[in-house]
């Protein structure tokens, strides 16, 4: 059991800096200026990428899409393998999708921030973020997200 | 002084239930996760039903303790509000002592609805003995975790980032602590590390009424901390 915890621990890392990555990627392919990458322990523990934020809507998606874009496209991959074998890489991928997609502090949180018109920069989008808890479309991301547990579930373990 | 105890305790308990945050986190969200993790690992278990429970009551207890009782304090030292207190007819203690009070109040409503959830979706029902240790353990573990957050948030009064800091302690706690898992099961040290936080030693009370000296040390010394840097605090305008 502790050589498992520790693979997952191990896989979920590797998932964290591919996620990462995506984002450093797709900044690099759209002239983002990436101005940190670092970690931090508010609201949880996580890492981060930070960019001079563009005013371009489209631009903003796809740096904040191209994250969770990278763990789907390696999701995809160990599905069709199998996982190589790794039950410890499923846990990996269950525990990332679902701290990916959380409706409290994630990148779709901050697609909602600035799809709401107001944002200009990322400090903006964290006073935005605590806004838009508990509106209608918080409650519809949040059963969105239990069901995608669910479903996960099923899938991976 | 109990009236002015009772009218604190109210309105700091009507201010806790106005803020949709507090309440879903301290409510909704421990009754959220004892709901997933017992039907995707407790399904055939009343043991890990009732270890996953105790453990998310834990969890309550901590994050409670911590980040609604010191960052609440911190705050009206910041805004000034602490200076005006401190000129009521009244000691400023008793003000303090009714965020502690109502605090405890949303406390025992999370145990007691935890507890039903535990009942009414997994069957597990606890015995009066069990109840007894949750009781115990809400107290010292409220006690604990308040003076921790405290000690925490007045150590870096003047820095606004605190919460990081916080957060650190308390992720720390929670990672190395058998609330949702054995750690011990898996990883000898970081169950030793967690043995030695306040965590550990307050879910044993909870589960087996047994005490851990360790937690003495967690008893004294972050008050003495507490009231060491309460006492640094310089009120400016």
């Amino acid at each position: 059991m502790g050589i498992n915890v520790l693979y997952t621990i191990l896989c979920l890392f590797s998932l964290i800096i591919i996620h990462e990555l995506g984002h450093v990627i797709s900044a690099l392919i759209l002239n983002l200026k990436i101005t940190k990458v670092g970690f931090q322990w508010i609201p949880y523990p996580h890492a981060y990428v930070k960019i001079k934020w563009t005013k371009s809507k489209i631009k903003a998606l796809i740096y904040l899409l191209s994250g969770s874009f990278m763990t789907i496209v390696l999701l995809a991959i160990s599905l069709i393998n199998n996982f190589f074998g790794l039950q410890a890489l499923a846990m990996a991928f269950f525990i990332q999708l679902i701290i990916e997609f959380n409706p409290f502090y994630s990148d779709f949180t901050i697609i909602r921030a600035i799809f709401s018109d107001k944002s200009e920069d990322q400090e903006t989008h964290a006073a935005l973020m605590k806004e838009q808890l508990f509106t209608p479309l918080w409650y519809v991301h949040f059963v969105a997200w239990v069901f995608l547990i669910f479903q996960l579930k099923k899938l991976l373990i | 002084m109990f009236k002015i105890l009772a009218k604190s305790t109210y309105y700091q308990f009507l201010i806790y239930i106005r803020m949709k945050q507090a309440v879903f986190f301290s409510l909704a969200f421990p009754v959220f996760l004892l709901v997933i993790f017992g039907k995707f690992w407790g399904a055939d278990s009343p043991e890990y039903i009732y270890f996953l429970m105790t453990g998310v009551i834990g969890m309550t207890i901590a994050s409670d303790g911590m980040f609604a009782i010191g960052p609440v304090i911190k705050e009206y030292y910041e805004n000034g509000l602490i200076k005006y207190m401190r000129k009521m007819p009244f000691n400023i203690l008793w003000h303090f002592m009714g965020l502690i009070l109502s605090r405890i109040i949303s406390l025992f409503i999370t145990v007691i609805v935890v507890c039903l959830t535990a009942y009414f979706v997994f069957g597990v029902a606890i015995t009066g003995e069990q109840i007894l240790n949750l009781i115990y353990g809400v107290f010292i573990g409220l006690f604990v975790f308040a003076f921790l957050g405290l000690s925490v948030s007045f150590i870096s009064i003047s820095n606004l980032s605190d919460k990081g800091l916080t957060n650190i302690i308390y992720f720390g706690v929670l990672f190395t602590s058998n609330a949702f898992y054995p750690v011990y099961e898996f990883n000898k040290s970081i169950s030793s590390v967690g043995d030695m936080l306040p965590l550990n030693p307050i879910l044993d009370i909870i589960r087996h009424a047994n005490f851990h000296y360790v937690l003495i040390f967690w008893i004294i010394v972050p008050p003495i901390l507490f009231s060491f840097l309460f006492k640094r605090v310089k009120f400016t305008r």
